[in-house]
């Protein structure tokens, strides 16, 4: 009941810091929208600021900060095919379809409203089974987590369908560019090339700008603007208050919202793994158990909604192993970590104890800050979508000009512009030829992520791939990975049978 | 292998205008430095990630430096391949001028150095001068473990193959543990989860029997793991961990003490031909141990102090010799392992 009482206290507590909270979202959502600024390098960069002030503000300031970005990334997504990060990758498969055709703005509120809601439901998931979240941790190894990527793997699959051999062609060369770089176990450079800028990898912000800010530009050259001329009277005619009509529309799929999150918390609880792996996830579900599965990739609201709301998700997940153990999940709880310390926080579960203001704090701190981008996404929705009408002439050099910044920011080399440039070509054949760029992105995110889980469990079991299969959990995750598969095939045999007995 | 791209840094590109840029190319870095240094401020590599325990050191350093250098410090960081990129870049591009500094997590990155095809010498190209601390490196466990002793891991090792998780392969926690394999006949199979934390984490969820990794590391943990044994001896450090036992102790083996210490490194070219830049460096640094903003630096993150301790050039050139040296010992073994 005391744990009760503190968290409700905290709610009012944190909302008396809306004037933190309302820059940090501000911000948040700017960065979140410029591809290669993040919240983790914002935070960095407001070191000297947030080792000022005192620690509920500079905790509070970053929450808000890291919320409002998940936001801000699915923004350029929509509008212009440009995911602010690679967790917003699955929200251009249909959120740029549908802003194409005229539904910017329709597409940005199921966007708002999903990662709103997803923010919420993640937060109050978080706050009401903290202890039972944080261990988690305990039953996903790297034998589930091999199995939970092949969910987000089989997409390529999902993309594949409608050209089945340049998907997969697309999917592998994806894979092959993430082998580039030092290898996990014993750090042998493979296929650098002998530049010293791939040890690490192909790093991840160049390639995301290339094969999509960059390729689009090329096509926005080719092709004027976004938006399609037989679409320009509807959104010139669009208005302020088609909004609340559409808020209200896309809460009926607050069902969807409902376990995309759930998706994004648990996926976030686990160290290494982020909002790329639970947003592919969350669409590939999302399209799995659609009754429309086939619209899935041409601009349905529901496959907007699905990865925003599971991005949304991480947010709150990221934070358990961080709070409960004193272990981040992910590179912004890091780098949160790091500044919590510099105040003199010490993390884990003494936490909950000896600060439990702070300790629930940071949750409720969310929750607000999510509640207060209400009135301050939703009136922007109509605004934003008018950038679709932004002739190529204007927008091309803008999209340039903060892409290719975005592509030297996160690691300072010169050499990351060029990676883009290249990328941008590698993504413009691609587009015109046919091959899905989003079935490569996945192979270059999630093929290295494969890779590590994978060679860890196999090095787990001297080779032995049953480990694969030795885990309760790991097992249940097999048969809904492998009923996750099935299913639009047994879908698809089924309204061939209906036609063939209604014919 | 070939640099074929050159880079700049972030912060370099915001602060230097392209006419400073320009002018700069002209003047010979030998001249730059002359006059009472440091007129400017002075940029520190890093070769591992933000948020590390590299970071945190130098900064509580740099803090208390800054006051006797009357110039501010700024960071860069360079992680990847066990350092080597942070190095060769340091190397390679980098002013030799006294204004770039590295920043070492000294024992890994030797090992990296020696176990790998690098296009830079230690300490033929870069010196290491000054030796900060050290941390010594411990055998732990999650607290719900089952096992309560290294002896106990040991004897689970002769009978089974025992998981345990490290940083990394080439680690001075991988050398301490096949040693110890290697004395005692147990079967201990290291899997790498690249970073502290994961490391950790793979042991407190039970993926992994035990993990090998830094003192400081272990007691940031708190009541969440056990430490079974430890492979150097260092009181302060000890008290905290609850007195585990000198793994050298227990079996009557005599595997060498090992440590990941911190330090300071420079161009080699710099440390000879600018006596300057050293003195002054050398002197500051020096400085800084004997000032009581140091304790308080790292008291104000939670950073244990106990394992500050000066050493320089000699015993850094030392713990280059002999790491190199344990590296090249062991570089088949962690590779068959």
């Amino acid at each position: 009941m005391d744990q009760f009482s503190t968290i409700v206290g905290l709610f009012g507590y944190s909302l008396s810091y809306w004037w933190v909270m309302i820059p940090a979202v501000l911000l948040g959502n700017l960065v979140g929208a410029i591809p290669g600024f993040s919240a983790a390098n914002t935070i960095i960069i407001l070191l000297p600021l947030t080792l000022s002030v005192d620690v509920e503000v500079a905790l509070i300031f970053m929450m808000a900060l890291y919320s409002a970005s998940q936001l801000g990334n699915g923004i350029p997504a929509i509008l212009v095919n440009i995911p602010g990060t690679g967790g917003a990758a699955a929200t251009t498969l249909d959120g740029y379809p549908m802003a194409q055709k005229g539904e910017g703005q329709r597409a940005l509120v199921y966007c708002f409203v999903a990662s709103i809601f997803g923010g919420l439901i993640g937060t109050m998931f978080v706050l009401a089974l903290l202890p039972v979240l944080s261990q988690v941790g305990n039953y996903l190894h790297s034998v589930e987590m091999v199995v939970i990527i092949l969910f987000g793997l089989t997409l390529i699959a999902v993309i594949a369908a409608a050209d089945m051999i340049k998907g997969l062609l697309a999917g592998m060369l994806g894979l092959l560019i993430g082998a580039i770089g030092t290898d996990f176990i014993y750090s042998e450079p493979r296929a650098t090339f002998g530049l010293l800028e791939l040890y690490d990898g192909i790093p991840l912000v160049p390639a995301l700008i290339g094969l999509f800010a960059i390729s689009e530009v090329f096509v926005l050259i080719e092709r004027g603007r976004v938006l399609k001329d037989e679409y320009m009277d509807v959104v010139v005619s669009s208005k302020l208050s088609d909004v609340w009509v559409l808020v209200k529309e896309s809460l009926g799929s607050w069902f969807l919202m409902t376990w995309t999150a759930l998706i994004g918390v648990i996926i976030g609880i686990i160290p290494g793994a982020g909002a790329s792996i639970a947003s592919f996830v969350a669409y590939q579900q999302a399209r799995t158990f659609s009754k429309t599965p086939e619209l899935f990739g041409t601009g349905v609201p529901e496959g907007v909604a699905a990865p925003e709301s599971a991005n949304n998700g991480v947010t709150s997940g990221t934070l358990v192993p961080l709070m409960a153990i004193g272990v981040p999940g992910g590179s912004t709880a890091a780098i949160m970590m790091v500044v919590l310390q510099y105040h003199g926080v010490t993390l884990g579960p003494r936490l909950f104890i000896d600060n439990p203001e702070l300790a629930y704090g940071i949750f409720t701190a969310a929750f607000i800050t999510y509640l207060l981008m209400i009135p301050l996404m939703f009136p922007m929705a109509m605004y934003m979508s008018r950038v679709t009408t932004v002739p190529a002439f204007f927008l091309v050099p803008m999209i340039l000009a903060f892409t290719l910044l975005g592509a030297f920011v996160p690691r300072g080399y010169m050499f990351d512009m060029g990676l883009a440039i290249a990328f941008g070509v590698l993504g413009y054949l691609a587009r015109k030829t046919g091959y899905h760029v989003t079935a490569i992105l996945i192979g270059i995110i999630l093929g290295p992520l494969m890779e590590q889980y994978l060679m860890r469990a196999l090095r787990i079991s001297r080779g032995d791939v049953g480990i694969l299969f030795s885990s309760n959990l790991g097992n249940i995750l097999w048969v809904f990975l492998i009923i996750t598969l099935l299913l639009p095939v047994y879908k698809s045999w089924q309204a061939r049978k209906n036609q063939g007995e209604a014919a | 292998m070939t640099n074929k791209l050159h880079t700049i840094s972030r912060r370099g590109l915001l602060r230097t205008g392209a006419a400073v840029g320009a002018a700069s190319l002209f003047t010979p870095a030998i001249l730059r430095a002359q006059g009472t240094y440091p007129t400017r401020n002075i940029n520190v590599v890093i070769a591992t990630g933000q948020g590390g325990g590299a970071e945190t050191t130098a900064r509580a350093f740099t803090n208390v430096m800054r006051t006797d250098l009357g110039v501010d410090f700024e960071f860069e960081f360079h992680p990847g391949a066990g350092g080597q990129v942070g190095y060769e870049l340091y190397n390679s591009r980098r002013d030799k001028d006294g204004y770039n500094l590295l920043f070492s997590n000294m024992h890994p990155e030797i090992i990296t150095y020696a176990t790998q095809e690098t296009n830079y010498n230690l300490p033929g190209d870069i010196i290491h001068f000054a030796k900060t601390g050290g941390t010594p490196i411990v055998c732990y466990v999650g607290a719900n473990s089952p096992i309560q002793s290294i002896e106990q891991l040991v004897e689970m090792g002769r009978q089974n193959t025992v998981t345990i998780a490290c940083s990394r392969l080439p680690h001075p926690g991988t050398i301490g543990m096949l040693s110890l394999a290697e004395a005692t006949g147990a079967d201990f199979n290291m899997i790498p989860y690249g970073g502290g934390n994961p490391t950790s984490m793979a042991t407190i969820t039970g993926e992994t029997d035990a993990a090998v990794l830094t003192a400081g590391v272990a007691i940031s943990l708190g009541e969440q793991v056990r430490v079974l044994g430890t492979f150097r001896s260092m009181e302060a450090f000890n008290v905290q961990m609850g007195n585990p036992p000198l793994v050298n102790d227990v079996f009557g083996t005599s595997i060498p003490e090992l440590e990941l210490a911190q330090g300071w490194a420079m161009h080699t070219e710099v440390w000879e031909n600018m006596p300057e830049v050293r003195e002054r460096l050398v002197g500051s640094i020096r400085a800084a141990f004997d000032n009581p903003e140091l304790r308080a630096q790292h008291e104000a993150v939670n950073y244990p102090f106990d394992g500050v301790e000066y050493g320089d050039e000699t015993v850094c050139a030392q713990i280059v010799a002999d790491t190199t040296a344990l590296a090249r010992q062991f570089a088949d073994r962690i590779r068959d392992s």
